[in-house]
């Protein structure tokens, strides 16, 4: 029986043999719950970049410097398609699938309102959101946290963010929510990306006749150069990149940073004891270690880098939340140590796309942890229930259940 | 043996012996010999080590052969698997990973590909040469549950599913059409034009010979030839496109022409217009709408003669045995005049699609088949369908799947982008047009040259236009197909046909 190319390994010609290592970044038997030790210990063997022959083939760069190397190199590593294995008339977004200098105007528009001074201003408001958002949960006793917690924080923040009128919380929210269980689900997908695009028209609508300080007003004055404002469909294009990012990244680096706090009484005892003096920093290490977003590159002009033939059309995968865990750059990587020195990760990746929601996102996870310790005294993983997950471009935790002693 | 398709084979083979079953280029199977002739190849096929529930390929054009190795097929309880005949090498394979047939058949023309799939079929003339010889049974009988067939069908995806009917939503499929349309009694003289590894062609053998009716298949649609038959044999069941009427009415001989034999017509897949409709009534033929899909079991609701008359664009309210609903996203039900998807549900359904969990999940929900497909009821609860959401072309009643036209479009060198859309076409309907986006424009004869390779020839783009710009996109970065076809609405009428 033949098998059809979707099954086969595909290997071209250029790759050298002793480069190549199996590894499916989908569905791949040695990754379990706690995807990023095992997805580590999976490809610790592999060359520093090597060539997975499973979703059409592709090259994975797993070391610090190397990813570095590739997302600072537009010239030969681009964003024009981020899908893989590489479909037919790949999605584009603005400004992700931008090559700079294109990109930047985009990113000029948005930079002012995801500093640290307009995050700082909003951390009142993210602290509320995460009291009440923790309260709620803590009413059921045993609960998911991805569910009650995780998945709702973000939510929140992003409608805050835009300037969405609050009152339809629980409606768009539950749009998000639909919206990132349906991913396999291209009808479903198309139907609530209509529904959340229409919900962003309105909200331009509404911005345009009584404008605000939120970021949406923010779009519809920005100067993109020259006295041009963006158009209504770049504005559109704009927050539903902001509503992809800023929700399953969130939501994920804090699930899996709290699953492995769940096991770690010693730490919970501390942040309990100074939750605002040591968050910071475990906000810092949660996203050294659980980063979620590995990035695409598609090479655009043969190079040969690192000792690796890259050519014309291949596909490259930045294993950021690997990158982020180099035993060349961090001792005990895999150990999660609030007392570390700060140093430099990848988690955000760097260059022209670094994460424009750093700021926001380390901030959320810090707000979040006070308020989380200032309710409970310790957690645990609920014993015996699974914790799915999945993996690919984005990495993400579909439950957490856990039992919760409230503080006094 | 109760409620199987070979159950009424084996009645009929009683009943009505020397009838005709199939009537092929002036060649007759009567149910007798059909009777005998399956049950001989059911036979072989177990001498061969088919099991019940394994796959019996079959690629070939419509032959006699081809139809005795069907209900042999169904008698040995394997599930038969038919193969476009029209399908390249790449095509056959893919199919193949996913059915794992157990035997592979092939007409003459078709050994080539199928070798190049990586197959070794068995010659159709094997099957020929069971036509006479001594009586032979399987040992065992087929039970109702068991599948008889995997159709391919075209989706809104790159990839064909594949749909399973068994003996028992066949043979409820059938009932439901002899409670409800007592023009088509046993005897009843149709006219089938589709090749039997299509929907319609298969749907309509096996519906037909379990209501003990005579199939004349037609190896194609000529409509001289066509007049002439209905005619000549005394047709009763006509179904067909509504543009293969218009071919018909569009002939001289049509005037003079006695259609009176004509009790059950009925047009799928486009609109029947009025002046369609007033074509045939001076005739005295009434051409009824009719819906369905493959999933439904094929058609799922015949406009009623009496109120076609007014309302010839209308497909009835469903049936005996068959419900029909048009709902919201969420599920709740439109208010008449409001458009929403289409839901049916009845025995002669799909059970589910061919090792396709998920897509049958997604279609199959809480007994309800969702059809992809946009429709309005009035208040009296007539249907009305209005759109498909399944992005297919609809070429000479053969459906192109766009996602895989544009698939094999894109790996074309210098190809950057690039989506199929539907050009009206006076002979097949509809036909391909391309739209690519590129740095710059490729030589178009290379490219036709590589879908001819890899896909069947039907879908292969007719047009082929070249957009120096990105092709328009929505805000979710996805390409915008109903801006293109807002663009492209004439190129038909300016571009050149490249095939």
């Amino acid at each position: 029986m033949t098998k059809a190319p979707s099954q086969l390994r595909v290997i071209p010609p250029h790759v050298p043999a002793h480069l190549v290592f199996d590894f499916d970044i989908y569905a791949d038997a040695r990754v379990g719950s706690d995807v990023h030790q095992t997805y580590s210990a999976a490809i610790a063997d592999a060359p520093d970049v090597f060539w997975a022959p499973q979703n059409g083939g592709h090259w994975m760069v797993q070391r610090m410097d190397a990813i570095s190397a590739i997302a600072t190199d537009p010239e030969h590593f681009s964003v024009r398609e981020m899908q893989i294995p590489r479909v037919p008339n790949p999605p584009f977004f603005i400004p992700l699938s931008l090559d700079p200098p294109e990109n930047l105007p985009y990113r000029r528009a948005m930079a002012p309102m995801f500093g640290p001074v307009a995050v700082k201003a909003m951390e009142p408001r993210l602290r509320a959101w995460a009291g009440e958002i923790i309260d709620a949960a803590l009413q059921k006793g045993t609960f998911d946290f991805m569910a009650d917690v995780a998945k709702v924080f973000p939510v929140s923040v992003f409608m805050e963010l835009m300037g969405m009128d609050l009152s339809r919380l629980h409606e768009f929210r539950d749009l998000a929510e639909r919206f990132f269980e349906n991913q396999n689900d291209a009808a479903q997908i198309e139907a609530l990306s209509g529904q959340i695009l229409g919900v962003m028209k309105a909200l331009i609508d509404e911005k345009r006749s009584t404008p605000d300080d939120k970021l949406m007003s923010h779009f519809i004055q920005a100067d993109m150069g020259g006295g041009r404002t963006m158009s209504e469909d770049e504005i559109l294009a704009m927050s539903f990149v902001l509503f992809l990012g800023g929700m399953d990244t969130v939501t994920n680096v804090t699930g899996f940073a709290y699953q492995q706090l769940a096991q770690m009484p010693d730490l919970q005892a501390r942040l309990m004891a100074d939750a605002e003096g040591l968050s910071g920093a475990f906000a810092d290490e949660a996203v050294r270690m659980f980063g979620v977003v590995n990035t695409p590159r598609l090479v655009v002009k043969d190079i040969d880098l690192m000792g690796v033939p890259f050519r014309e059309g291949d596909m490259v995968l930045n294993l950021l939340p690997i990158g982020s865990r180099d035993d060349r750059k961090f001792d005990q990587p895999h150990v999660l140590d609030i007392d570390r020195k700060k140093v430099a990760h990848v988690t955000f990746s760097t260059g022209p796309h670094l994460c424009i929601g750093h700021v926001l996102g380390r901030a959320e996870i810090k707000v979040l942890t006070e308020e989380w310790f200032k309710r409970v005294q310790s957690f645990s993983l609920a014993a015996d229930k699974p914790r799915p997950f999945r993996t690919g471009t984005v990495m993400a935790l579909e439950a957490l259940p856990v039992s919760v002693n409230a503080a006094s | 043996m109760s409620q199987t398709v070979s159950s009424a084979i084996a009645w009929w083979a009683r009943m009505r012996g020397d009838q005709p079953a199939v009537v092929l280029a002036g060649e007759v199977l009567s149910y007798r010999t059909l009777q005998d002739w399956s049950d001989r190849v059911a036979a072989m096929l177990v001498g061969a080590g088919v099991e019940p529930g394994d796959r019996v390929a079959i690629c070939s054009t419509n032959s006699l052969a081809y139809v005795a190795l069907i209900f042999g097929t169904i008698r040995a309880g394997a599930i038969v698997s038919p193969i476009n005949f029209r399908y390249k090498p790449r095509e056959i394979a893919e199919l193949l990973e996913t059915t794992e047939p157990r035997l592979v058949f092939a007409g003459p023309d078709q050994v080539a590909a199928l070798r190049e799939a990586g197959v070794s079929p068995r010659d159709m003339s094997m099957v020929e040469g069971l036509r006479e010889g001594r009586r032979a049974t399987a040992a065992y009988d087929p039970e109702p549950d068991w599948p008889v067939v995997i159709i391919a069908t075209s989706g809104s995806t790159a990839k064909p599913k594949g749909v399973v009917f068994t003996n028992r939503t066949m043979t409820a499929y059938a009932a439901n059409w002899s409670i409800e349309e007592p023009s088509a009694p046993a005897g009843s003289k149709v006219i089938t034009m589709a090749p039997l590894n299509t929907s319609a062609g298969f749907v309509q053998l096996v519906h037909y010979t379990i209501a003990g009716c005579t199939l004349y298949m037609e190896p194609q649609f000529d409509p001289a030839r066509a007049l002439d038959l209905i005619q000549r044999e005394r047709i009763t069941c006509f179904a067909a496109v509504p543009a293969f009427f218009e071919f018909i009415a569009a002939r001289p001989e049509f005037a003079n022409a006695d259609l009176s034999s004509l009790k059950l017509v009925t047009a799928g897949g486009a609109r029947v217009s009025r002046q369609l409709l007033e074509t045939y009534r001076a005739k005295g033929i009434v051409i009824r709408q009719i819906y369905g899909q493959t999933e439904v079991g094929g058609n799922a609701t015949i406009m009623p003669a009496h109120l076609a008359i007014d309302m010839p664009e209308k497909c009835g309210w469903g049936g005996a045995f068959i419900d029909i609903r048009v709902v919201r996203p969420d599920g709740s039900d439109c208010a008449p005049g409001e458009q929403g998807e289409i839901l049916m549900r009845s025995p002669g359904m799909m059970i589910g699609y061919w090792r396709n969990p998920e897509e049958t999940a997604r279609a199959l929900r809480d007994g309800w088949l969702w059809s992809g497909d946009i429709g309005v009821l009035d208040e009296n609860g007539l249907l009305t369908f209005v759109d498909r959401l399944k992005d297919l072309i609809i070429s000479g009643g053969l459906n192109i799947s766009a996602a895989e036209v544009e698939r094999v479009v894109c790996e074309f060198p210098g190809i950057r982008e690039a989506l199929a859309i539907a050009a009206p076409d006076p002979k097949f309907g509809e036909t391909p047009l391309v739209v690519y986006h590129g740095d710059a424009e490729v030589d178009v004869a290379a490219l036709i040259a590589h879908c001819d390779a890899n896909l069947s020839n039907y879908k292969v783009p007719r047009y082929v236009a070249f957009s120096a710009d990105p092709l328009p996109r929505l805000a979710t970065g996805k390409l915008s197909k109903p801006a293109v076809r807002e663009l492209y609405t004439d190129a038909h009428l300016r571009l050149p046909k490249v095939r």
